[in-house]
C-alpha cells in the first residue's frame, strides 16, 4: 500500500510532469502550423522549426520516462525517430499532427487518471515509424568537454553534419555580461551563412572581470580562411574542435582544453517568467529594505519625542511604500500572462484535425495572438473556446457542393480575432457558414419545452439566440461525432461564467455565425468599486461599471411587473440589491427618496443596480469561496477590504442574470 | 473521532483518555478533539453571505486567506445570537476545505479518560451523528457534563449535507 505522503508525492509529480508536458505541446503545436505554413508556400519545409521540434520531443520523451508516462514516452518516442528522418511531405505533417493531437490527448488521460488506449499509440507510433531508421553513426572525433555538453540530439545533428562532410569549429566571443544576448545572437547569425549552430557554451569570466567568454560550436563546410573572415574580429576568435583521423564506428574523444560547463538542463515549471521580471522584483524587495531601516530611524525619532520629523519621515516611507507595493502588484500581475496565442495553437490544431475528418476546406485567420491574459485564464478558456470552434466547424461551415450551390467560395472561413478592450478582453469566433436562423431556434426551444408558447412571442433576435444557451437545446435533428447533441453551450456559458465571462451569439441565416467572448483580463487583482447597502459593503468589479447616478423615487417605472429606469433613451432593468441580498424587504426599499444606480454592462447586455451609497474604487486581491458557500451565487469571491474584514465581490453575470430574468448559471468550484 | 474508534481506542488503551478543546457553544459545554483543531483564533469581523444557508454564519478572514464561518448554534438548539465579546473560531479542514467554526468561548485543553465518557448508543434518546457521547466530571462546566463532538459530522450537519457511514 502506498503511503498517503508518497501519494501526494507521486501526486505534485504528475502534476508538475503533466503542466511541462502541455507547454511542450504547445510550443509543438506552434511548430507543427509554422511548419504546415511554410510547406503550403514554399513546398519546403523549415529545417529550424524541424530541429526545434526534435527538441521539444525528446525533452518530452525524457520527461515521460522519468515521470512513468510510458505512453507518453513511446509516442514521443517514435515522433523523435520520424524526426530524425525526415522529408518533409503533407502525409508526414498530417502523422505528426496526428502524434502531436495524441499526446495531448494522453495528457488529458493521465490528467483524469483514465487508462491509455494502447491499440492507438501503438498505431500511431507504428504509423510514424513506416520508413527505415537512419544509417549507423558516421565516426568523429570530438573533444569529451564538448562532448559531455551536447543533448542527444545536438551530438545527433554534429552526427549527420560530420557524415556529409562537415567539420566541427569553435567560436570564442567575449561580451560585456549585459550585452551577451545581442553577441550571441550576432554570432548565431552569422553561422547561418557558412553552417549550423550546434549548441552555444558560456564559459566563465573574462580577464577584464565584467565580460563573459561564450563559445559557440558550429558545424561548416566551410574551410577554415572562410570561416576566419567571417568570424574573426577583435572579440572572437575560431579554432577547430575536431581532429581528422577519427576510429571507425564510434565518436572518440579527444582532449582540448579548457573544460565547458555544462548547460543547465531545462527545469520542470509552470509559468515562465522573464529573469528581467524577477529582477525587477528584486530590485523592489531591495527597498523594502531600505524601509525598513527607515522604520527603524522613525522608531527611535518617536522615542526623542521628535514629533514633526518623525511625521516627515513616516509620510516619506507612506509614500515610498505605497509606490513600490503598486509597482510589486503590477510586475507580479504581469508575470501570470500569457499570449492567448498557446489557447489558439489548439485551436488552429483541431481546425486542422476536423477539416481533415469532415472533408472541409477551412482557412483560420487569427488576429490578437499576442494579447496577454492571466495564464489562468487561458487553460479554462482552451475547452468552451474549442466547442465553439467545432460547433462553427460542424454545424456552421456548409460542405464544399452546398457552398457552390449558395454561390459561396469553396474554402469556409473561420477567424478567431482577439483584442483587449480595457481590463477585459474580447475573443469573437466567426464562421461565414449556414448561420442560425432565429425562429427556427424559437420553434425548436417551444417544442422541446425550453420555452412556454406565449414566452415565445415577447423574444426578441438576441433572446432567440441566448436559447442556444439554454441546458438541452439544439437546432440539429441528427447527432454527429463531433457536435449536436445539444449538450455543450450551456455548458460553455457556465465555464465561462465561473471565470467571470459572458459568452453571445449573433447571426445572419446563410451567411454568418459570431461567438462573441468577453473575459476579465485576470482573476487575481481586480479593480473594484465599493457600493453600500444598508450599511453593508459590496466589491463592484469596475470593468462592468459603465456608470453611476444618482436617482430620485420617481425616476423609477413598472414595466410588466419589473422595476426599469430610463437612461439615455434605453430603458434598463432595475435590481434592488439590499432587497435581493434580504438586508430590507422590497417596500422599504421602494420608500427610499433617493438611491445611487449603478449602471453595469457586459456583452451588450446593461443594468441598474440600486445600492445606498458609492465608495472609491480600489484594487483588490480577489480570493475564491470554499465549496461551502456554492449556493451563495451572487458572489464570485472575496477579498480583504482592510480592518482584518472580508468583503464580497459580486458576481455581474449572476446579477445580470438575475435582473434581466434569465435562468441563472450555477455556480461550479471556483478554478484552483 | 467516531464513536467505533473512540471505542477501539478506549479497548486499547483502558487507562489513557484523549485530548479535547473545551467549548462553549450557548449554554452546552462541548469538547472536540484536539487533533481535529488546526487553530483557535479571536473571532474575526464576520462578513455575513446572503443565500449562503443557515449554518453559515458568513465569512472572516484569518491570515489573509478567506474561510467560511459555520455557526453549530442553530443545530445545538441554542439560540443564534449572543455577545462575541469571548467568541472564538476553531480552524477545522473538511473534505479539502478549510473552515472556520465560532464557538462562544473556549476553556482548556484536557485530557478526557475514556473512563467518564458515556457513549451515544448508552444515552437515553437517539443523537445526530456529530454527538460521539457526554463525559462528566469535567471542568469547566457547571455540572461537569461535556457533550463530545465528531466535527467531521458537526460541519456536515451545520451545512446541511448526508451523513456518512463508515
Amino acid at each position: 500500500m502506498v503511503s498517503t505522503d508518497a501519494s501526494a508525492v507521486a501526486g505534485r509529480a504528475a502534476e508538475e510532469f503533466i503542466a511541462e508536458a502541455q507547454e511542450i505541446l504547445d510550443d509543438a503545436r506552434r511548430d507543427l502550423s509554422a511548419l504546415e505554413d511554410s510547406f503550403t508556400q514554399r513546398r519546403r519545409g523549415d529545417p529550424e522549426r524541424v530541429h526545434s521540434l526534435f527538441r521539444l520531443v525528446h525533452t518530452l520523451k525524457g520527461l515521460a520516462g522519468t515521470f512513468g508516462f510510458d505512453a507518453v514516452a513511446r509516442v514521443s518516442h517514435a515522433l523523435e525517430d520520424a524526426l530524425d528522418r525526415v522529408r518533409l511531405d503533407a502525409a508526414l505533417i498530417d502523422r505528426l499532427s496526428q502524434a502531436v493531437e495524441h499526446l495531448g490527448e494522453l495528457l488529458d488521460r493521465a490528467r483524469a487518471g483514465a487508462p491509455d488506449d494502447g491499440a492507438r499509440t501503438a498505431r500511431i507510433a507504428r504509423e510514424l515509424r513506416g520508413e527505415p531508421l537512419a544509417q549507423a553513426p558516421a565516426p568523429i572525433a570530438v573533444d569529451p568537454a564538448v562532448l559531455a555538453v551536447l543533448t542527444e540530439y545536438e551530438e545527433h545533428r554534429l552526427r549527420v553534419g560530420v557524415a556529409s562532410g562537415a567539420t566541427l569549429w569553435r567560436v570564442r566571443a567575449t561580451a560585456p555580461i549585459d550585452s551577451i544576448d545581442r553577441v550571441l545572437e550576432e554570432v548565431r547569425g552569422l553561422a547561418r551563412s557558412v553552417g549550423e549552430v550546434i549548441t552555444f557554451v558560456p564559459g566563465g569570466l573574462a580577464d577584464d572581470g565584467a565580460s563573459l567568454e561564450l563559445s559557440v560550436l558550429v558545424i561548416s563546410t566551410a574551410d577554415e580562411a572562410t570561416l576566419q573572415s567571417v568570424f574573426a574580429d577583435a572579440s572572437r576568435s575560431v579554432e577547430r574542435a575536431q581532429s581528422d583521423a577519427p576510429p571507425a564506428g564510434e565518436i572518440v574523444a579527444v582532449s582540448v582544453p579548457p573544460p565547458f560547463e555544462a548547460v543547465p538542463a531545462r527545469a520542470l515549471r509552470s509559468v515562465r517568467v522573464d529573469i528581467g521580471r524577477l529582477d525587477g522584483l528584486l530590485s523592489q524587495l531591495g527597498e523594502f529594505s531600505l524601509m525598513k531601516a527607515a522604520l527603524q530611524r522613525a522608531a527611535e525619532r518617536a522615542r526623542a519625542g521628535d514629533a514633526r520629523a518623525l511625521h516627515a519621515e513616516l509620510t516619506r516611507l507612506q509614500r515610498d511604500f505605497s509606490r513600490n507595493v503598486d509597482a510589486m502588484q503590477r510586475e507580479l500581475l504581469e508575470a501570470r500572462m500569457v499570449p492567448l496565442g498557446q489557447v489558439f495553437e489548439r485551436v488552429s490544431s483541431e481546425v486542422r484535425k476536423l477539416s481533415r475528418k469532415l472533408s472541409r476546406a477551412i482557412r483560420l485567420v487569427v488576429t490578437g495572438a499576442d494579447t496577454a491574459v492571466d495564464k489562468l485564464i487561458v487553460e479554462e478558456l482552451g475547452a468552451p473556446l474549442m466547442h465553439i470552434v467545432r460547433n462553427a466547424i460542424d454545424h456552421g461551415i456548409e460542405p464544399a457542393d452546398v457552398r457552390a450551390a449558395r454561390e459561396k467560395a469553396p474554402e469556409g472561413t473561420l477567424a478567431i480575432n482577439a483584442w483587449q478592450a480595457g481590463s477585459r478582453v474580447v475573443v469573437e469566433v466567426e464562421d461565414d457558414g449556414a448561420g442560425v436562423d432565429p425562429e427556427t431556434v424559437t420553434r425548436k426551444a417551444v417544442a422541446l419545452g425550453v420555452i412556454t408558447e406565449q414566452a415565445s412571442r415577447s423574444l426578441d433576435r438576441r433572446g432567440a439566440f441566448d436559447l442556444l444557451f439554454r441546458p438541452g437545446l439544439t437546432t440539429r435533428d441528427e447527432v454527429s461525432e463531433t457536435s449536436g447533441r445539444g449538450v455543450g453551450l450551456d455548458v460553455v456559458r457556465a465555464s465561462l461564467a465561473r471565470l467571470g465571462g459572458v459568452v453571445e451569439l449573433t447571426s445572419e441565416a446563410g451567411v454568418f455565425t459570431k461567438v462573441t467572448i468577453t473575459l476579465p483580463i485576470t482573476l487575481a487583482i481586480l479593480s473594484v468599486l465599493l457600493v453600500g447597502v444598508r450599511g453593508r459593503r459590496y466589491a463592484l468589479p469596475m470593468s462592468a461599471v459603465s456608470e453611476a447616478l444618482l436617482v430620485g423615487r420617481d425616476a423609477v417605472q413598472r414595466l410588466d411587473g419589473r422595476e426599469v429606469i430610463s437612461r439615455e433613451g434605453r430603458t434598463l432593468p432595475l435590481c434592488r440589491l439590499d432587497a435581493l441580498f434580504g438586508h430590507a424587504d422590497l417596500e422599504s426599499s421602494r420608500a427610499a427618496e433617493r438611491f445611487y444606480a449603478v449602471i453595469i454592462a457586459l456583452g451588450g447586455h446593461r443594468a441598474a443596480l440600486a445600492v445606498d451609497a458609492l465608495v472609491d474604487p480600489h484594487d483588490v486581491v480577489v480570493k475564491p469561496l470554499g465549496r461551502s458557500l456554492r449556493h451563495a451565487h451572487w458572489f464570485s469571491g472575496a477579498a480583504d477590504l482592510g480592518e482584518q474584514r472580508a468583503g464580497l465581490v459580486l458576481d455581474v453575470v449572476a446579477l445580470l442574470d438575475e435582473t434581466l430574468g434569465r435562468p441563472a448559471v450555477q455556480r461550479q468550484d471556483a478554478p484552483p | 473521532m467516531s464513536e467505533l474508534a473512540l471505542r477501539r481506542d478506549r479497548a486499547s488503551q483502558p487507562d489513557e483518555g484523549e485530548r479535547y478543546v473545551v467549548v462553549r457553544v450557548g449554554s452546552q459545554w462541548c469538547a472536540a478533539p484536539v487533533a481535529d483543531v488546526r487553530e483557535i483564533v479571536k473571532l474575526p469581523p464576520v462578513t455575513e453571505v446572503p443565500g449562503a444557508g443557515d449554518g453559515v454564519r458568513g465569512v472572516v478572514l484569518i491570515h489573509g486567506a478567506v474561510l467560511t464561518l459555520l455557526d453549530p448554534r442553530p443545530l445545538l438548539r441554542e439560540p443564534a445570537e449572543g455577545d462575541d465579546a469571548r467568541a472564538r473560531a476553531l480552524t477545522v479542514d473538511h473534505e479539502g476545505e478549510r473552515l472556520a467554526l465560532r464557538v462562544d468561548e473556549v476553556a482548556r485543553i484536557m485530557l478526557i479518560s475514556h473512563q467518564c465518557v458515556e457513549m451515544a448508543h448508552e444515552l437515553p434518546h437517539a443523537t445526530g451523528a456529530h454527538v460521539v457521547g457526554v463525559a462528566r466530571a469535567v471542568a469547566p462546566s457547571p455540572d461537569g457534563f461535556v457533550v463530545l463532538l465528531d466535527v467531521g459530522a458537526l460541519v456536515r450537519a451545520v451545512l446541511g449535507e448526508p451523513e456518512r457511514f463508515s
